[in-house]
């Protein structure tokens, strides 16, 4: 018992006496445990399940869970390996001065206990705190009310304080088995190793150059939004590797070369600088390419999801032209006898019963299908195929088109009237599966929207001649695509811009009517308020979920900066007296040691600059993906969250060089 | 006149907390000609390293002056100090203050790089320095790659390349083998009959007998002086070790 008391003090004086490496380590163990405690907070929230989207909230918040805690783990593993980098001789001595191994593994246990314990008290209590405030501002971004009242989820407390007990045993066992294999003689002399000069390695420097290169090719060049995703992942893993050959090799051959520059090297201000960065890069590469990286992804991470937030309007928009569609398929001898002009009676006055005004009612028959197109006009072969582009032709009767736009256009059989406003076409003549019309005349306008749900493929609408024609084209597709063939439908939409809940109401009404006329036949609906909930919801947890993120690279981020400085600063102290010895005035020596921090510190975010705006081309075509195709506020979304990272980062920096010169100053 | 003149300085330390005052050095005085060799000896703490400091340009003295070929470098100010440092003085350190980061080559011609010489100069100066001190085949290692004596040879060249007024060397046989050290001191003395200056700190009895002039410093003050004259090594030796027995035990004041 009094054995466990000398340890527990002895346990406790390490940490304070650390406590410029400890300090920094607890703050981030705790902020992990709030973050971890805060996201199981909501998911176990009763609100989630009340939410609209409650789907893809509960879906975010277990995805997020489990990435964070990936990005907890890492951070953890990260600052515990330095700081047991750092104290190697502090325990090398322990040894030496007669302590067992054994003994040193107490004192580790207890010190990690101890940590565990305190990160895990505070964590809660600082979770617990702000999880209200999170919950207000995950309801806030899902436009949902905010109830009053204060909870605690012990469940959520549990799960925290076992996820900290996992990564703490896990860092413990760790640091016994550096303990185990160290040997005291290493442990004393660790601290000063000759630190010889980084080797170049010409391969790994050419291959991250052309990784980078390919990586970047691929987000530069793809232009086809399927392919964009597809190889997204490819071009992600591409840039990380590249990424990490640049910081390792590339930059050493390349800082190597210009010291062979002679006249270049031997200058005053780039004799010391070039030196000193090739030794720092041995040491810091990885670090950099660390920081880079999780700058790189917070970035896109931010950006990506405030602009699809922002955009959720527009996108919805443009995946539900309509506030009401109802589409009822019809046989195709039926599109020749059916008298819709009393079906669209039937609908108006459902939609005057609803209450709502009928005058933005449109009723219309309607074909649409894919088609791929190939030099000589539109082929229906169903081969997938990447290459070909992929247009849905969308077809209406020259009937519904004039009484549509209150002209009177007149058409052969043979002729069509064409809107065409992504270039579809070639010369005069619309060619489909070896059938052939006559261009009449190409439009400058169409009375309805696009009917693809996204905006990645392409359309081409097509008035045609009379019913027959259309029933014609229809067999004509029907003959190619079989079993994935459309049908023909008789659309109506409705834009009365009621609330949502007479919408939804007027929606049910339409759809009874077509079921009272067509009891056997199906039908399709949209209906933007609908999807609005899911789609609030989903751009909301998603962009929660980057916040909260987001929030945790930047503490792996800022923890990375720091300890980084604070390395720096024991290195430095040496070459500092050196130098000024040998005849560098003080304020020269703190210049070229200023310049070189400042290199290592701004590389990385220029670096995650340079990455960013490659990455930024392929983003925008996979937000496409989302019907969101607003490159202006992709790039304002981009550039506002570079320049709070970027503002977070100097303060950071300039936090951490306070600490720094505090270390090596004379 | 004398190339250095060291008149009545004096240091006082005043310590972080409190107005706790040491007095480093109370009041020295001495002076040393053109093309001595002059080792100064003391135990710890009787201000050896303050005067070397000063002596340096490192630090101020409290009061007093010290001329360098007649001009007062305490009076030096701060920006052009570095500079005076570089073109008028070399250094030998006991732990070589070699940078890992250069090899021995650049770690040579880093003061030279810092006046912002040509390399074709830098280059030209070298060679016969490095031929010299036989650190020819080493110029391209790093200073990691090489042993002590031989770290050693190439901050004495760093120390001559810019053909200073003065060398001061801190302790140079304090990190060396007795093998090293003889053939340091043997360098030093070839390199003082070329008619270099040098002034060098240390506790070693055997470094100091190879010098032409020993200063015992004690108390902030120097004590006593011996000169070499016509005395061989193992009489100079034995008269140091015995100067250095009566300083520690205490005696009358010579000087």
């Amino acid at each position: 018992m009094r054995k466990l008391a000398f340890y527990a003090r002895l346990a406790m004086q390490n940490l304070f006496k650390n406590r410029l490496f400890y300090g920094p380590n607890l703050l981030a163990c705790t902020l992990c445990a709030a973050l971890f405690y805060i996201i199981r907070f909501l998911s176990y929230s009763d609100m989630v399940p009340q939410m609209r989207g409650a789907y893809y909230v509960s879906f975010m918040l277990e995805l997020g869970t489990i990435v964070l805690a990936v990005v907890m783990l890492s951070i953890l593993i990260y600052a515990n390996g330095f700081i047991m980098k750092r104290r190697q001789k502090e325990l090398g001595l322990y040894n030496i001065l007669g302590m067992e191994k054994r003994q040193v593994a107490h004192v580790l246990i207890l010190e990690s206990l101890f940590l565990g314990l305190a990160s895990v008290a505070l964590g809660l209590g600082t979770g617990v705190l702000f999880s209200k405030l999170a919950l207000m501002g995950l309801l806030r971004l899902l436009e949902f009310e905010i109830p009053l009242g204060f909870e605690v989820s012990v469940q959520g407390m549990a799960e925290t304080a076992l996820v900290m007990g996992a990564v703490f045993l896990l860092l413990i066992l760790r640091n016994l088995w550096i303990l185990h294999l160290s040997r005291p003689v290493d442990l004393l002399r660790s601290g000063n190793v000759g630190e010889t000069e980084p080797r170049s390695r010409r391969f790994l420097a050419a291959l991250g150059v052309l990784l980078l290169g390919a990586g970047y090719a691929i987000a530069v060049m793809i232009q086809n939004p399927l392919g964009a995703f597809l190889l997204f992942f490819v071009a992600v893993l591409l840039v990380i590797v590249g990424n990490y050959c640049l910081f390792t090799a590339t930059s050493v051959v390349v800082l190597k070369a210009l010291r062979k520059n002679r006249a270049f090297y031997y200058k005053p201000r780039h004799f010391t600088a070039v030196s000193g960065m090739i030794y720092r890069m041995k040491q810091n590469a990885k670090g950099m390419h660390n920081i880079c990286i999780l700058a790189t992804m917070l970035l896109v991470t931010i950006s990506t999801t405030v602009c699809m937030y922002a955009g959720s309007e527009e996108s919805l928009r443009r995946m539900y032209p309509n506030e009401i569609f109802v589409g009822g398929h019809l046989q195709r001898e039926e599109v020749l006898t059916e008298d819709f002009a009393s079906l669209t009676a039937a609908y108006r006055q459902a939609v005057e019963e609803a209450g709502l005004s009928p005058d933005t009612l449109t009723g219309w028959l309607q074909l649409n299908f894919a088609a791929g197109r190939k030099e000589d006009g539109f082929t229906l072969s169903v081969e997938t195929d990447l290459a070909m582009s992929v247009y849905n032709l969308d077809f209406m009767v020259l009937e519904d088109y004039n009484r549509l736009t209150g002209q009177s256009a007149v058409l052969a059989r043979d002729e069509v009237l064409c809107y065409d406003p992504s270039g579809a076409l070639q010369g005069d003549t619309l060619k489909i599966a070896g059938k052939s019309w006559r261009v009449k005349e190409t439009l400058a306008d169409y009375p309805i929207g696009s009917v693809s749900m996204n905006i990645t493929t392409r359309d081409l609408f097509v008035v045609l001649a009379d019913r027959q024609t259309l029933a014609e084209v229809d067999a004509l597709q029907y003959d190619a695509y079989r079993g994935d063939s459309s049908s023909i439908v008789y659309a109506v939409t409705l834009n009365a811009g009621a609330g949502q809940e007479e919408t939804r109401a007027c929606l049910n009404a339409l759809c009874r009517v077509w079921n009272e006329r067509f009891p056997s036949h199906g039908y399709r609906t949209s209906c933007r308020a609908e999807a609005s909930d899911d789609y609030y919801g989903m751009n909301g947890s998603f962009l929660f979920l980057g916040i909260f993120l987001g929030l945790a690279f930047l503490i792996a981020t800022v923890l990375m900066i720091y300890y980084k400085q604070i390395s720096e600063g024991y290195e430095d102290r040496q070459r500092f007296v050196i130098l000024q010895k040998v005849g560098m005035s003080r304020r020269e020596v703190r210049a070229a040691i200023r310049t070189q921090v400042l290199m290592v510190f701004f590389v990385p975010l220029l670096m995650a600059a340079v990455h960013m705006s490659f990455a930024f081309p392929m983003i925008s075509r996979l937000l496409t993906l989302f019907s969101l195709n607003n490159v202006p506020l992709f790039l304002l979304c981009s550039l506002i969250t570079f320049l709070v990272f970027g503002l977070a980062y100097v303060a950071v920096y300039l936090v951490t060089d306070r600490k720094y010169y505090q270390i090596v100053r004379l | 006149m004398a190339l250095l003149e060291i008149h009545h300085v004096k240091k006082v330390y005043t310590t972080r907390f409190g107005g706790n005052q040491v007095t480093a050095l109370r009041d020295v005085n001495f002076a040393v000609e053109d093309g001595e060799y002059v080792a100064i000896m003391g135990e710890s703490g009787a201000g050896k390293t303050t005067l070397l400091n000063i002596l340096a340009a490192l630090d101020r003295p409290t009061a007093g002056e010290v001329l360098l070929d007649g001009h007062d470098i305490t009076q030096i100010s701060e920006k052009a100090l570095s500079a005076f440092r570089r073109d008028h003085l070399g250094f030998v350190f006991q732990d070589f203050n070699l940078l890992d980061t250069f090899s021995i080559r650049d770690n040579i011609y880093l003061p030279l790089v810092l006046a912002g010489k040509p390399y074709r100069e830098m280059e030209a100066r070298l060679e016969p320095i490095a031929r010299r001190l036989g650190i020819d085949d080493l110029l391209e290692k790093y200073p990691y790659e090489v042993s002590g004596g031989q770290k050693q040879r190439a901050a004495i060249a760093r120390a001559l390349i810019t053909s200073p007024r003065l060398i001061l060397a801190d302790e140079p046989t304090g990190a060396l083998d007795s093998h090293a050290t003889d053939s340091l001191l043997r360098l030093f003395g070839a390199i003082n009959a070329g008619g270099q200056t040098l002034l060098m700190v240390t506790h070693s009895v055997k470094a100091a007998s190879h010098a032409g002039r020993v200063l015992f410093l004690r108390d902030g003050e120097v004590y006593h002086q011996l000169y070499r004259g016509e005395m061989s090594f193992e009489e100079m030796f034995a008269k140091v070790s015995d100067t250095l027995t009566m300083l520690t035990t205490g005696g009358e004041r010579h000087a």
